[in-house]
């Protein structure tokens, strides 16, 4: 660890920690705070058992404590690491100072939220006993010891941004060697377990309180592993050995339903197999966003003709056609359908200014909306059974394996939800397959150099308008895909659920949004994009007026600090930084 | 450019066949003439050159063979057949270019950048690219030599992995000309393949460009510096106002008067010694 | 319905109304080359702005005394927000590479809508617009509200106040000039940004104005009626030819013209009598703007630009 011995020597001309104590003692209070904070879950922390979670038991913690005490450890982890503990000195090759300072407040913010939820919701500080002011406390103490560490990382010399990035910013780190198999695996595993179990926590988390924690120090505690270069190593791993993390992943991911056997079962399963069939059609806007640099205002459009048509042949009452196809057909049918809408559409506009296309697209948007509606019978022939929608969308059943019914599995009770769960993640697995596939070959490579430079590709032979055609195709035709299972799992679909912007998602914008935010031209992204939204969305319901408000306000704020969303793409991290790195 | 010869313009091989052929070329802007009926023929493996002042309609020309404009008047052939009037499809055909303005994909790879510019001598479509069969595997497997050797033969194979943007401006230079020859074209057409070069560099340019015509490929390129012109070129026309003064030899174009009067203001001695006025613009 | 006279006048007043919103995209567009796709939330800030005046004033003032100051209160409101979103949103990215901006621009869209719904008082549901007193008026078989004269008379005042700004003042010429080259502009002394918050600002009242227009004559305003309208009047500058101040007020009435005899004469072709009705109107629109598209990206009044290599 040769690298961090020259940032201990080069601390001399480093800014000034915000506390001035000498370092040992700085660390110590760390230390103890940190030791306080994850002890102080054990207490009661409130009189009242009306705050929900029941923080009243001492002995064992409950609800927000449990987060609290996450919190507690994992600032205490890195206060070793920067003890230089032997092994755990492996942790943060971009510093430990940075991290721990980060993890300190994360846990910090998190307690306070919690003291402050349970005086604000039961009325009065009276509410909190000795054990919560012990944690309120320890916390704070966890703090104070971070904010007097020795600075490392890169330090920032924006003014505004002083406060904000008092941790500093990763510094650039050296490439490492694979280790052997036998360590390598074992650590994608153990990533993809640990991976698996907060996102179930996540989505079981049964009150805004809770999850509103549990986002908090999920956010802290992510900021901090990318300012440790914990994030960089683990992600040149899981490059190294990336079929095994492809494979656990998707296994992970298939596990999601057998960790949630509780009241919520199924629930949770209709927000998986949600945020699944958003993300995978998020992946392919993403083709068209983010590989070929194509605005698609009206995307949704293709999950809906996915949707109408799979309904359509699905034997569903209310369908103006009278048929029954087998899944497999409906699906592929669903998809081509879509796919030529693409062509259809794509056509005419691809040929004209990019920007022209994002209002093509938004109007194409909004007359499949209004078109389905109209095709109710009365203002046009009855095809789509107008605003009420096509209903009664009958179950799947795929050899004899009927979908709406639960089934056995051991132990292991399989609901309706999570079935389909099961076939949306195989439906995920390909469209994640399509991507990574074509994103890195001669396609993927065409549609790059059309959004880098639309001229010099076609000098150098690329037929700029058919590729662009079919990235759109390719796009179009995902989604498509997608929309034939959404039909099944909701069991109907009706014309508003396809707008450009509204409430719920999926809508053009939120799909936008998902790539933009988690990360243009990544598979990663838009996955954690989706699930980011959903979760938002399901779990802090209290803030439904204001949702499209906030969404509006992260649209902007993400691009103005950060265009290149929450999972950069290499090379888009470079392009949006362009300017500044040209200003320095 | 461990392959470069110490060819020189005194002895030039014999012209083959035609190449290119321009014959009439006229392009006109609303009321501007930009091209006036201007002709042009490259044989194989030669080496031509076009001069002429800023604004003589040098890279509307360039912009006419290749497939950007759509000339007002006048037939582009090249190998015999006319040339459709889009530049993809005169990529295809057999003639590739660079850019006045370097037009890289900076934010691929050095590899990748070259991996474009294999483009249209692969085949592989989406379906193969998602299934990747043995022979998809194959075609990339040789276009990734074949890439290298591109790059090897500029002197940028060690920077394969860099980002295109992060390369210096002669490499970036460098890399246009490997991405363009990556086409495999029977024609290269430079445009001011020297522009910002230190006298160096451009004597490295002069020689990348005499090791590429070695290797059969014809080369246009236009060009400010006279000494880098006269150099390298079997032929030179010179391009005033957008029609064409003279063509000729070194020799010839240095020697006509109107050339002199009408562009290099001073007469230059040989092709030594002289600097150009617009070099530095 | 087929009483043709009345639905040319109907469909003009439209156009006038698009067209007044189709200025600020055409300006904008053509200065920073932005589709500023909150423009359509600017015209429905400025109907909320007007909205506010009026019922500051009470009921009780005359009406020669609140419509100047309605259109005031719109001007103001849309103009203030728009130099803001440009200050705050779109200026800091003005190098980002283009698909920032743009998603900038849907941001500020939603926020600006979302702002109004939630915090307008009973914004959610549509408000009641004060109507003109006066009229109808007979000018032979035509009927006239005392409103399309409020439009027509806004119309005609606006475009002639625009020629005279772009051709005859300082600032108009520095507008012409950054449109043209902003690299250049710049070396000749021109300050870029002024021009650009200008361009924002004028395009904002013009929106205003409509805002107000569009109040009158349907008498009530609704937090999302500045989507579709926006997408019309886009529609409208892309028809006109892009970055053309003329032709984003010619697109305009073309494209009002359009949408109100095709909902007519469609009827006519047989077959065709159920996509006639007032919803498939704007499905036509849309089809009218991917044929132009197809046919004359330029728009009516647009130059074909050649791209430099």
């Amino acid at each position: 660890m040769t690298d961090t011995l020259q940032l201990q020597s080069e601390a001399a001309a480093r800014p000034k920690p915000a506390i001035p104590l000498p370092t040992s003692v700085a660390r110590a209070a760390t230390a103890a705070g940190a030791v306080i904070t994850a002890a102080s879950a054990f207490l009661s922390w409130t009189y009242s058992s009306q705050f929900p979670g029941d923080l009243t038991v001492s002995g064992y913690p409950g609800g927000l404590q449990w987060i609290t005490f996450a919190g507690g450890l994992l600032t205490l982890l890195y206060t070793l690491v920067g003890y230089r503990v032997p092994v755990l000195r492996l942790l943060a090759p971009g510093g430990p100072e940075g991290t721990t300072v980060l993890l300190a407040v994360g846990s910090a913010v998190t307690t306070w939220f919690t003291l402050i939820a349970i005086s604000v919701e039961l009325g009065g500080l009276a509410n909190l006993t000795g054990g919560g002011w012990v944690a309120g406390v320890g916390s704070l103490v966890a703090v104070v010891g971070a904010l007097a560490l020795p600075r490392d990382g890169e330090q920032t010399q924006d003014a505004k941004l002083r406060v904000l990035l008092y941790a500093g910013k990763r510094p650039e780190l050296p490439p490492t060697q694979p280790e052997s198999p036998w360590v390598e695996v074992p650590v994608v595993l153990v990533t993809l377990a640990v991976a698996l179990g907060i996102f179930s926590y996540g989505i079981d988390t049964a009150y805004a309180e809770l999850f509103g924690g549990f986002l908090i120090l999920t956010g802290f505690t992510a900021w901090a592993l990318n300012r440790s270069g914990d994030f960089t190593r683990l992600a040149a791993l899981m490059q190294r050995n990336r079929t095994t993390a492809a494979v656990g992943a998707f296994v992970a991911a298939g596990l999601f339903p057998f960790t949630q056997q509780g009241g919520n079962a199924e629930a949770n399963a209709n927000l998986g197999v949600s945020i699944l069939i958003f993300a995978a059609t998020a992946l392919g806007l993403n083709i068209v966003v983010g590989l070929a640099g194509l605005l698609d205002l009206g995307y949704v459009a293709f999950l809906g003709v996915g949707a109408y048509t799979a309904a359509l042949v699905s034997g569903a009452a209310g369908a103006a056609f009278h048929v029954q196809f087998p899944f497999w057909a409906a699906a592929l049918l669903g998809a081509a359908v879509s796919g030529v809408f693409g062509v259809l559409l794509g056509a005419p506009t691809l040929r004209v200014r990019g920007d022209y296309l994002a209002i093509v697209t938004l109007g194409f948007g909004e007359i499949f909306r209004i078109v389905v509606q109209n095709l109710d019978g009365t203002s046009g022939p009855n095809v789509t059974n107008g605003a009420i929608g096509i209903s009664n969308v009958p179950d799947l059943n795929i050899f004899g394996f009927d979908f709406g019914s639960p089934h056995s599995l051991g132990w292991f009770t399989i609901g309706r939800f999570a079935n389909y769960f099961e076939l949306m993640l195989l439906f995920t697995a390909i469209i994640v397959l399509v991507f990574a596939r074509s994103t890195n070959s001669r396609i993927g490579r065409a549609w790059i150099a059309i959004r880098e430079d639309e001229t010099a590709a076609t000098a150098m032979g690329i037929n700029g308008f058919r590729f662009k055609l079919l990235a759109f195709a390719l796009g179009a035709t995902l989604a498509g895909l997608a929309g034939t299972v959404f039909v099944h799992v909701n069991y109907s679909v009706v014309p508003d659920t396809f707008q450009f912007a509204g409430p719920t998602p999926p809508n053009s914008a939120f799909l936008l949004a998902a790539v933009v935010i988690g990360g243009m031209g990544t598979v990663t992204g838009p996955l954690v994009g989706a699930s980011l939204f959903f979760l938002l969305q399901a779990k802090l319901s209290f803030l439904h007026d204001y949702q499209l408000l906030l969404f509006g306000l992260t649209l902007i704020l993400f691009m103005r600090f950060r265009p290149e969303g929450i999972i950069p793409n290499r090379r888009r991290q470079l392009e949006f930084h362009e300017a500044e790195t040209a200003e320095a | 450019m461990t392959e470069t010869t110490t060819a020189t313009t005194a002895e030039a091989p014999t012209p083959g066949t035609p190449l290119l052929q321009a014959s009439n070329v006229v392009m006109r802007f609303g009321g501007l003439t930009a091209v006036n009926d201007v002709s042009l023929t490259v044989n194989t493996g030669e080496i031509i050159g076009l001069i002429g002042p800023n604004g003589a309609g040098k890279t509307t020309f360039f912009n006419c063979l290749t497939g950007l404009y759509v000339p007002t008047e006048g037939t582009v052939t090249y190998q015999g057949q006319a040339l459709p009037p889009k530049p993809h499809k005169v990529t295809q055909a057999g003639m590739a270019r660079t850019f006045q303005n370097i037009r890289l994909f900076h934010n691929m790879t050095v590899l990748e950048n070259v991996l474009v510019g294999r483009h249209t001598r692969t085949k592989e479509g989406l379906i193969s690219a998602i299934l990747r069969g043995p022979g998809y595997r194959r075609e990339e497997a040789e276009s990734r030599a074949k890439a290298m050797e591109y790059l090897d033969f500029v002197g940028l194979a060690k920077k394969a992995e860099t980002l295109a943007r992060n390369l210096p401006y002669g490499e970036q230079r460098k890399l246009e000309i490997a991405r363009a020859m990556a086409s495999e074209p029977g024609l290269l057409l430079l445009d001011e393949p020297t522009a910002g070069m230190n006298p160096q560099e451009t004597r490295a340019t002069e020689e990348l460009v005499f090791a590429i015509r070695d290797r059969g490929i014809a080369v246009l390129v236009i060009e400010h510096d006279m000494r880098f012109i006269f150099n390298l070129c079997d032929r030179v026309a010179v391009l005033v106002q957008g029609s064409k003064l003279v063509e000729g030899d070194a020799a010839t174009v240095q020697g006509d008067e109107r050339v002199v009067a009408a562009y290099l203001g001073t007469p230059v001695e040989g092709g030594a010694d002289s600097t150009t006025p617009e070099e530095n613009q | 319905m087929h009483e043709l006279p009345q639905n040319l006048v109907n469909g003009l007043l439209l156009g006038a109304t698009y067209g007044l919103i189709a200025v600020g995209y055409t300006i904008v567009y053509g200065i920073v080359q932005l589709i500023n796709f909150a423009h359509g939330e600017i015209f429905m800030t400025g109907a909320f702005g007007a909205l506010s005046v009026y019922l500051g004033l009470g009921s009780g003032t005359s009406m020669w005394i609140t419509i100047p100051l309605m259109i005031l209160g719109a001007i103001v409101t849309s103009t203030v927000i728009a130099v803001l979103t440009e200050r705050l949103a779109y200026r800091p990215l003005r190098n980002a590479p283009r698909l920032a901006p743009l998603i900038t621009a849907i941001g500020v869209s939603i926020t600006l809508q979302q702002l109004v719904w939630g915090f307008y008082p009973s914004a959610k549901s549509p408000r009641v617009f004060p109507s003109l007193p006066g009229g109808p008026y007979h000018i032979g078989s035509i009927l006239i509200q005392s409103s399309d004269i409020f439009v027509l008379v806004a119309a005609v005042l606006s475009t002639l106040f625009l020629a005279y700004f772009v051709r005859s003042t300082r600032t108009g010429r520095a507008m012409q000039a950054t449109a043209q080259d902003p690299d250049t502009a710049k070396l000749m002394g021109i300050n870029t940004d002024r021009v650009i918050v200008i361009a924002f600002a004028l395009g904002a009242a013009f929106a205003g104005i409509a805002g107000v227009a569009w109040g009158l004559r349907y008498g009530e305003i609704k937090f999302d009626m500045g989507f579709l309208t926006g997408l019309y009047a886009f529609t409208a500058a892309v028809l006109g030819g892009i970055g053309n101040i003329y032709g984003a007020m010619l697109g305009g009435l073309v494209l009002g013209l359009v949408q109100n005899l095709t909902a007519i004469y469609i009827a006519d072709i047989p077959g065709m009598s159920q996509f006639s009705s007032q919803s498939w109107s704007s499905v036509w629109a849309f089809v009218i703007l991917i044929l132009v598209l197809m046919v004359r990206p330029q728009g009516l009044l647009g130059e074909r630009v050649a791209d430099r290599a």
